[in-house]
């Protein structure tokens, strides 16, 4: 049975206007169905704000019907104003780069709605982010502070490493959370449901960002559904880069929503602390031969000519463009080999002023910011790709009839060098 | 109806967790759908590559499904499919998770969960289903 306070009934009745009514109400009803008895009050909202694809079926282009419809699951058309006061909101990744307009392949129409609806949510209160990082640009739920995030790497980022509380829920839920500065107490905002119920011991030597991006869909592929991994081990501490790459495959491979790292997770200092006290209900155990399993299936086809790569996802940290422009100072990419290399605005700016991006733009290889493939598309004409990112990978599956090809950072540049894949099968 | 119909209960119980009643054909998979891409948005047909429901439509479907998967950009998908008059009339998933409870609200169909028998043994694809999401029952009803 979900109780209401007394503020949100008053937001319930509509007596802090149609628009917050209508959010609440969906909220409300997302309670109800997970069976939650109170809502929780989210002081951060990461959104997927702009016109992407999946809006055309709503047949407007006006944003409050549209945003009414696609947004609150209204067929009621109201009129937004401000985002909840109380609620840091950024926009997300974008529905495509935000290097306007000459890399974009939106038409100079489809720019224009996306831009209009931007401004909307921006006069209402929201930060464009841009990016699918939130966390490395500053959105920083603090432990028990509650969050929601489109993005689903994020969430398994903020809970694991930070203790803030988040559930994946999903796009349309996170607006109505933004609109009222409500969600369900339920998940992963409640701390009983926060404990492991698997032990997964890696039995590898990861080292790199690609090992950890390999470990991640290994291990997520393995797992079962709605479980909470603790990580145990005999490896080296992994740094927040590479993390970053684990919990985005993580995520995509088993919708992974927390995970315990005893020694780094704040609620896990000690193996015991991370149970709960209970025992494990699974075990699982990954190592090299899996993850060579899982990097044979990802590539099916015998190497061959590389018309794209793609790199940067999750968005590139700094760092990993630095490394980048290190490595190609005085290269050049093969001719008939497209370079696009993705990042946020802040993360680009350090690049400018560096000459990372110089170096990069000199090799013929882009730095983009703000999306990637999966929100805006492939460029016409690519038969072949290659990705350094296993969670891009698994999403190409959907989006393009390319033939696509997954490796290490080292690995893709190597191929965008000689216009062949270098990696093994 | 063979003898393995007559054999297999015809009222499976659980949690109604959205009300009302509604009628269909099973889709059916132990195998969740990938949210985003993995249907597609105008017709319902789902699209995921190798899914053993590729190329059937959830349009008017009783979808039943083992929770979800990948990007939070689950519940766009099937809503999405929904404002092309393409959602499903029912939604039942033996436990809820986030990405599967905000797409019934989001939804608004009867929804069955919290089942206490194993569905994916006992429905099969295309069985004729009637959904009651206050009771909290999926009853045959051929």
């Amino acid at each position: 049975m979900l109780t209401l306070t007394e503020e949100e009934k008053q937001i319930l009745d509509g007596r802090q206007g149609a628009v917050r009514q209508k959010a609440l109400e969906l909220i409300v009803r997302y309670g109800e169905v997970i069976a939650a008895e109170r809502l929780c009050r989210v002081t951060w909202a990461d959104l997927f704000c702009g016109a992407h694809g999946y809006l055309q079926v709503a047949e407007t282009r006006d944003f409050d019907p549209l945003f009414s419809k696609m947004s609150l699951c209204s067929d009621e058309t109201v009129s937004l104003a401000q985002m909840d006061q109380g609620c840091v909101c950024y926009s997300g990744v974008e529905a495509d780069c935000s290097e306007v307009p000459a890399e974009m392949l939106m038409d100079a129409d489809k720019q224009a709605h996306n831009r209009d609806l931007l401004n909307r949510f921006v006069d209402a209160g929201v930060i464009l982010s841009g990016n699918c990082i939130p966390y490395l640009t500053g959105f920083i739920p603090a432990m028990g502070e509650h969050f929601v995030s489109c993005e689903s790497s994020a969430v398994l980022f903020m809970n694991s490493l930070w203790g803030a509380c988040g559930n994946g829920d999903g796009i349309e839920a996170s607006f109505c959370a933004a609109v009222c500065g409500r969600t369900p107490a339920a998940g992963m905002h409640l701390p009983q449901n926060r404990f492991g119920t698997h032990q997964v011991e890696i039995a590898a030597a990861p080292r790199s960002v690609h090992d950890w991006d390999l470990l991640g869909y290994s291990i997520g592929s393995r797992l079962p559904a709605h479980s909470v991994p603790v990580i145990v081990g005999d490896f080296a501490r992994p740094n927040t880069i590479q993390l970053k790459a684990f919990f985005a495959a993580l995520a995509c491979a088993a919708g992974t929503e927390m995970a315990h790292f005893v020694g780094m997770t704040p609620e896990a200092p000690t193996r015991a602390a991370a149970f709960g006290g209970r025992p494990a209900s699974g075990n699982l155990r990954v190592g090299p031969r899996e993850m060579v399993a899982t990097l044979e299936a990802l590539n099916p086809h015998p190497g061959q000519p590389i018309d794209y790569v793609t790199l940067g996802c999750p968005h590139y940290h700094i760092d990993e463009l630095r490394k980048i422009a290190h490595f190609l100072a005085g290269r050049r990419f093969h001719a008939h080999t497209r370079v696009d290399i993705w990042t946020t605005g802040p993360m680009k700016y350090m690049a400018d002023r560096a000459g990372y991006t110089a170096t990069i733009e000199a090799a013929g290889g882009r730095v983009l910011t703000g999306s990637c493939p999966s929100t805006r598309g492939y460029p016409d004409g690519v038969r072949t790709v290659a990705y350094d990112s296993v969670k891009q990978r698994h999403s190409a599956e959907q989006e393009t009839d390319a033939v696509k090809f997954y490796g290490s950072r080292q690995v893709c540049l190597a191929s965008a060098l000689s216009g062949r894949w270098e990696g093994g099968v | 109806m063979n003898a393995l119909n007559t054999q297999r209960p015809r009222i499976i119980r659980g949690r109604g967790a959205l009300g009302g009643i509604a009628e269909g054909p099973a889709m059916i998979s132990r195998q969740t759908i990938t949210g985003w891409g993995g249907i597609d948005i105008r017709t319902g047909i789902v699209v995921e590559p190798g899914h053993p429901l590729e190329g059937l439509s959830i349009k008017e479907s009783v979808l039943i499904l083992d929770g979800s998967k990948g990007s939070n950009g689950w519940s766009i998908f099937f809503h999405a499919a929904q404002v092309s008059g393409c959602g499903p009339a029912a939604l039942v998933f033996p436990k809820l998770d986030s990405r599967t409870a905000v797409t019934a609200a989001v939804l608004n169909v009867p929804t069955v969960t919290d089942l206490s028998a194993d569905i994916f043994a006992l429905v099969k694809p295309g069985d004729r289903l009637r959904v009651d999401g206050r009771a909290g029952t999926i009853e045959r009803i051929g």
